[in-house]
């Protein structure tokens, strides 16, 4: 474990400088006017938008790879979902989907790689706003083309996806951030000279409309990302309670018997062989699930991230679900503040540091910079 | 400080803020633009909010309000955003699924035998720790969606025949790896057997566990799915 050395007194002063004696008696006055600040000031929780991207674009890069080889069974024009009974079913779903424009098999194959494409751009942030608009139509594309077989994680990489395309997610850890430092650096190689001074007028003031309402719909589409979830677990925890298998604290048992769901079978077993862990996983699923929305705005929501995280990595390896455990996992980390994700830089940078270091040591011939 | 290289990540931003880079400081917008970026501000916040209840309502249970403002709801929400969140609710399946097929060839006397094509999914879930679409969402659920396609009456809705061909298709997909001939007809047999409550834990569902079997009409088989 690395020793944190950097001066942990020095975001002190700026905090003392930025809320001066008495500031906690005025943050009552002028609710109204702190909420428009709060909305229109900055983007917040760049951080965990930048995590979404990557994580939502991985993920199905994922699916699209993983299901490389299925992929005329499930979406193809051969599929036993023929793009005719597509077709037909949209009129009473209203979905809409791109693949089903054309019957041809070289289509089919375009619109495939175009997907897989979109998810490689939208994950490593290049043109994020573009490539994001994009990945959502095509996530909507293959969806609608098959909507029999979404499962949950499917459905919420839709909706996030969806919501994602607001936000201001290219603006952390992604191509285009790496672009914008470097021409900022060669522009103004020494200070950050305000650009407005040098173009004023009409094209300024365009400037800060833009980045005024780009900073108000990710504000915005954060906020519906993080109470869409709430509503998901409040959803699904409350109708668990109406069932007589989560009361009766046997629901996991079943669960664990499911024939689909059972790649290990003797694991399966060997927990359903425990009642006691058996009760006890049911009644810890329904809390946790219970307890999220709650937590979200304090410091206990670290507490039950830690219980939600291994129930999912739970599902992954026990159910055979390792795409949809990953996605609730995800999107879960949309409730970390950015100094969480600042930390986890910070920890992931120092330790590539120290072994860089090790690694030099070792092999002094090497030249390292 | 701004690096010059690549990697501000490298620099913790410290001094300045990462947001004073993207803010960088302007002189204050005309009043004009001021009023219209406030009004951009409350547009955003009415659809979000707006968005939220409308969501919320659609998640919700049946309540006096959904069911007075259904129209504006289904309007607001279908199909983009429609959503169901009965994940293992309000009570895990609790009985297992077998899906048999047999076949006809025309001038036979006799179908053949019955075969178990849900078995080559669970075939295929065992010892993978990634099982694909194919074998978790596809046969069970498009018989599950064929059964629910009848109303509450049993009377087959509009999308029954839709469901019907669907589940047919699959089934003939994945019996015509195994059949050695040609066949003009399929039929279905769905076998759901109860599984056992836990030993010594609370009564078990008075229904017996015998298994109940379901056997659905010989359909055709053609190229063109009539």
């Amino acid at each position: 474990m690395a020793v944190d050395q950097t001066p942990r007194a020095l975001p002190a002063p700026r905090r003392a400088e930025l809320r001066p004696a008495g500031t906690t008696t005025r943050r009552w006055k002028d609710p109204l006017g702190r909420a428009y600040r709060f909305l229109t000031e900055r983007p917040r929780s760049l951080y965990a938008a930048a995590f979404l991207r990557i994580g939502f674009g991985l993920l199905y890069l994922t699916l699209l790879v993983r299901e490389f080889p299925n992929r005329q069974q499930l979406w193809g024009p051969e599929s036993p979902w023929t793009p005719d009974l597509a077709r037909q079913s949209f009129a009473q779903s209203g979905w809409f989907s791109l693949l089903t424009l054309s019957d041809s098999q070289q289509y089919f194959e375009a619109c495939y790689f175009v997907a897989l494409l979109a998810a490689l751009l939208f994950m490593l942030g290049w043109h994020t706003r573009a490539a994001s608009i994009l990945f959502a139509i095509m996530v909507a594309s293959i969806r609608g083309r098959n909507l029999s077989i979404v499962d949950g994680g499917d459905n919420l990489t839709f909706l996030v996806v969806v919501y994602l395309t607001f936000t201001a997610c290219g603006r952390r850890w992604s191509l285009d951030s790496r672009r914008a430092r470097r021409r900022a650096a060669i522009r103004f190689p020494d200070a950050i000279q305000p650009t407005s001074e040098r173009a004023p007028g009409l094209r300024a003031n365009a400037g800060v409309a833009r980045e005024f309402t780009a900073t108000v719909l990710h504000n915005c589409a954060m906020l519906v990302i993080m109470a869409q979830l709430c509503m998901i677990y409040g959803a699904t925890s409350l109708y668990k309670v109406q069932g007589e298998m989560w009361d009766d604290g046997t629901a996991i048992h079943y669960v664990l018997n499911l024939d689909g769901f059972q790649p290990w079978p003797a694991l399966s077993h060997l927990i359903d062989s425990h009642q006691l862990v058996v009760t006890v996983l049911t009644y810890l699923t329904v809390l946790v699930q219970v307890a999220l929305p709650f937590s979200v705005f304090s410091n206990l929501k670290y507490v039950v991230l830690a219980f939600l995280i291994p129930m999912h990595l739970g599902i992954a390896v026990v159910m055979g679900l390792p795409l949809f455990s990953a996605v609730m996992i995800v999107a879960d980390a949309a409730f970390l503040p950015d100094r969480f994700y600042r930390a986890a830089a910070r920890l992931g940078r120092r330790a590539r540091h120290a072994r860089r270091w090790r690694w030099a040591r070792a092999a002094p011939a090497l030249d390292t910079p | 400080m701004l690096q010059r290289y690549g990697d501000l990540d490298e620099v913790e931003p410290r001094v300045v803020d990462d947001a004073a880079l993207e803010h960088p400081v302007t002189p204050a917008p005309p009043k004009a633009l001021r009023v219209a970026l406030g009004g951009v501000a409350a547009l955003c916040v009415a659809v979000t909010v707006t968005h939220l209840v409308m969501v919320f309502l659609q998640v919700a249970p049946a309540n006096p309000i959904s069911e007075r403002f259904a129209r504006p709801i289904r309007a607001w929400i279908h199909p983009w955003f429609e959503q169901s969140w009965y994940l293992f609710a309000p009570n895990p399946q609790s009985n297992k699924v077998q899906i048999l097929a047999r076949t006809m060839t025309s001038g036979a006397k006799q179908p053949s035998g019955w075969f178990d094509i849900s078995a080559v999914d669970r075939a295929d879930v065992r010892h993978n720790p990634f099982p694909s679409h194919t074998t978790q969402n596809v046969l069970q659920s498009s018989w599950e969606i064929y059964q629910e396609s009848y109303g509450e009456d049993g009377k087959p809705t509009a999308s029954t025949p839709v469901q019907e061909k669907y589940l047919r298709n699959i089934a003939v997909q994945r019996i015509t790896a195994h059949s050695p001939h040609p066949f003009q007809q399929i039929q279905l047999e769905i076998v759901t057997t109860l599984i056992a409550p836990p030993a010594g834990g609370p009564a078990a569902p008075a229904d017996s566990t015998a298994p109940e079997t379901t056997t659905l009409p010989w359909w055709n088989v053609t190229p063109n799915g009539s």
